[in-house]
């Protein structure tokens, strides 16, 4: 039966609590009935656009509510909405590192339209724009548009059109586009939220949601309308710089009952916030991206009081797939299958590997996309043909506990989302000081960074150099990819072609 | 032997935080309000290891939010 995911998670809600904040940000609320409403003029927009369904929109806006409401009016109209990554709290005309990147997304995706809080950044000179603020878009139409164009007719998908694509990037730098269908928008509601949340029909309801990933983000997105909309949550939009201090504001001043961050953040709210904040709101906070190290683990319940879980999830699945359960999961372990879900640990040979054998995590379930956009290559490997995902991690099972060990490819997750090595590479390559370098990954209290090995230009004074370049890290890279540590090296381990070795360098734990 | 804050302002500018950042730190308010973020963090705990042969343990690295308290704890 075709359903359209935004009029299913506006609709149920509409109709059992109409006047329930649907999302709170900074000073003002938004009831479902009101968001339904916004989202239906939204749709007419674009019809009124003559954007047609099934053409890409790019979405250029943090975390707020004209993102939720683009997003989920351009799914009733039958647009695809493609969310453009970019570093939270900084507009894109002064982002640093994404504009090629954002190009490239706008082109491989054909977005026909860029909805956007900033149009004045480099890439709106060359598509049709639709300006927001950050309640909605800033174009207003007279009431016979809208009644032309709002005759409340939801797009009805068929099982292969498309509800949403986000990119994801790929081990040699280039973003891959990730399409998921309407279903899949469905899915962590019917699977993950009653795995943490417990089986009833509203999972969330009575609960007031923060999510410190941005809506941007295929665990943000997952987050907050996939569990906190679809699950009739009261969703606090959190749009200013992931800085700990100010999340750490928001919590004091809203009392969110639910929390999803990741490891660091996790980290940096423990030591920004006062001993003396009242925490007892919370009843559960989720991590993802990394495993957390079992001190920030215990510290954090110590702190809060809140059980704690941990999800594995990534943007080809959507929903996280595996989950941990408190008291029964040992923390450093990635839990069990998500309801619906499936997972197998294969070798090279393919064959599902012993007890205690490492080997590639494949996994299997609803809501998970069957093919990168335009790239047959990568989907051939990755999305096989037996239906199961090759997730590209490295785990261990052993006694019914997986962990995780690593990645079968050169990328690295820290602060929750991934690095290309190489990128970090061809930056810092960019400093005077610098002949070459490599960078790979290191532990810092059990949390992954990044550590630069740098060879240096003849008669630099590698005391000093150090804390130079790791300022030039910053001033030129997103936060995520900036190295914490610089060793100095004399060479670089390559192969007899020139290949870096980064598997030869020391690992820093 | 303890470890002074002028001391502990080199080893911060060592682990990349800008000197202007460093000049301006206040003694006893948290870090992370004064423009020292969480990737800064493990940067300055591999920048003592390095310059004082100081490993700083896991549970006692959550408690360590202000210069002060970084002073404290390196001068046991």
């Amino acid at each position: 039966m075709s359903v359209n995911a935004a009029a299913e998670i506006l609709g149920k809600n509409v109709a059992r609590h109409p006047d329930r904040p649907a999302l709170l940000f900074r000073q003002g609320a938004r009831s479902y009935a009101q968001l339904e409403l916004e989202v239906w003029r939204f749709a007419a927009l674009l019809k009124l656009r003559n954007v047609v369904p099934q053409s890409m929109v790019a979405l250029d806006l943090p975390n707020c509510p004209a993102f939720v409401v683009a997003f989920l009016g351009a799914l009733l109209h039958g647009a695809v909405p493609v969310p453009l990554p970019a570093p939270p709290g900084k507009p894109a005309s002064e982002a640093s590192f994404p504009g090629p990147e954002r190009r490239f997304i706008l082109e491989d995706a054909g977005a026909v339209l860029l909805i956007t809080d900033d149009p004045a950044q480099p890439c709106a000179s060359e598509i049709a724009v639709l300006p927001c603020d950050h309640w909605g878009p800033l174009e207003s139409m007279s009431p016979e548009a809208m009644a032309r164009g709002a005759d409340r007719a939801a797009f009805l998908p068929s099982p292969d059109d498309l509800a949403f694509m986000l990119y994801t990037s790929g081990s040699t730098g280039r973003p891959k586009g990730v399409p998921h269908r309407h279903a899949d928008l469905l899915t962590p509601c019917a699977t993950l939220g009653p795995a943490i949340f417990g089986e009833r029909p509203e999972h969330l309801s009575g609960e007031v949601l923060l999510s410190t990933s941005s809506l941007s983000f295929s665990y943000g997105l997952m987050a907050q309308i996939g569990l906190g909309l679809a699950g009739g949550a009261t969703v606090l939009l959190h749009s200013e710089p992931a800085a700990a201090g100010l999340v750490v504001e928001t919590i004091a001043a809203r009392k969110p009952t639910v929390l999803f961050s990741v490891p660091t953040t996790f980290d940096a709210l423990l030591r920004t916030m006062d001993p003396a904040l009242d925490l007892s709101s919370l009843r559960c906070c989720v991590s993802s991206g990394e495993a957390m190290p079992a001190g920030l683990h215990e510290a954090w319940q110590q702190r809060t009081g809140a059980a704690v879980i941990e999800v594995l999830g990534s943007t080809e699945t959507f929903t996280s797939f595996m989950v941990t359960r408190p008291g029964r999961d040992k923390p450093g372990t990635l839990g069990s299958p998500t309801p619906g879900f499936a997972v197998r640990i294969v070798g090279e040979d393919e064959a599902d590997v012993q007890d205690g054998g490492i080997g590639r995590l494949l996994v299997k379930g609803p809501g998970i996309a069957t093919a990168y956009w335009r790239r047959p290559d990568r989907t051939a490997e990755v999305m096989r043909a037996d239906g199961w995902l090759d997730t590209g991690d490295l785990c261990q099972g052993s006694q019914g506990q997986l962990r995780h060990m690593g990645r079968s490819d050169d990328r690295i997750r820290t602060g929750g989302q991934w690095v290309v090595p190489s990128q970090v590479e061809q930056c810092l390559r960019g400093h005077p000081s610098v002949a070459d370098c490599a960078v790979v990954a290191c532990r810092v209290r059990g949390l992954a960074y990044l550590c630069a090995f740098v060879i240096p230009r003849e008669h630099m004074m590698a005391g000093t150099l150090g804390g130079d370049i790791l300022r030039y890290a910053k001033a030129h890279l997103a936060r995520h990819m900036c190295p914490v540590k610089v060793e100095f090296v004399a060479q670089l381990p390559r192969t007899t072609t020139g290949k870096l070795q980064r598997h030869r360098l020391p690992s820093l734990d | 032997m303890g470890v002074t804050l002028e001391r502990l302002a080199e080893i911060f500018v060592r682990a990349g935080i800008k000197k202007s950042v460093v000049d301006g730190l206040q003694a006893d308010v948290p870090l992370t309000k004064q423009g020292v973020d969480s990737v800064d963090y493990p940067a300055i705990l591999v920048a003592i290891k390095d310059a004082l042969g100081v490993e700083i343990g896991d549970k006692e690295a959550c408690e360590l939010k202000t210069l002060v308290d970084f002073e404290k704890r390196l001068s046991k």
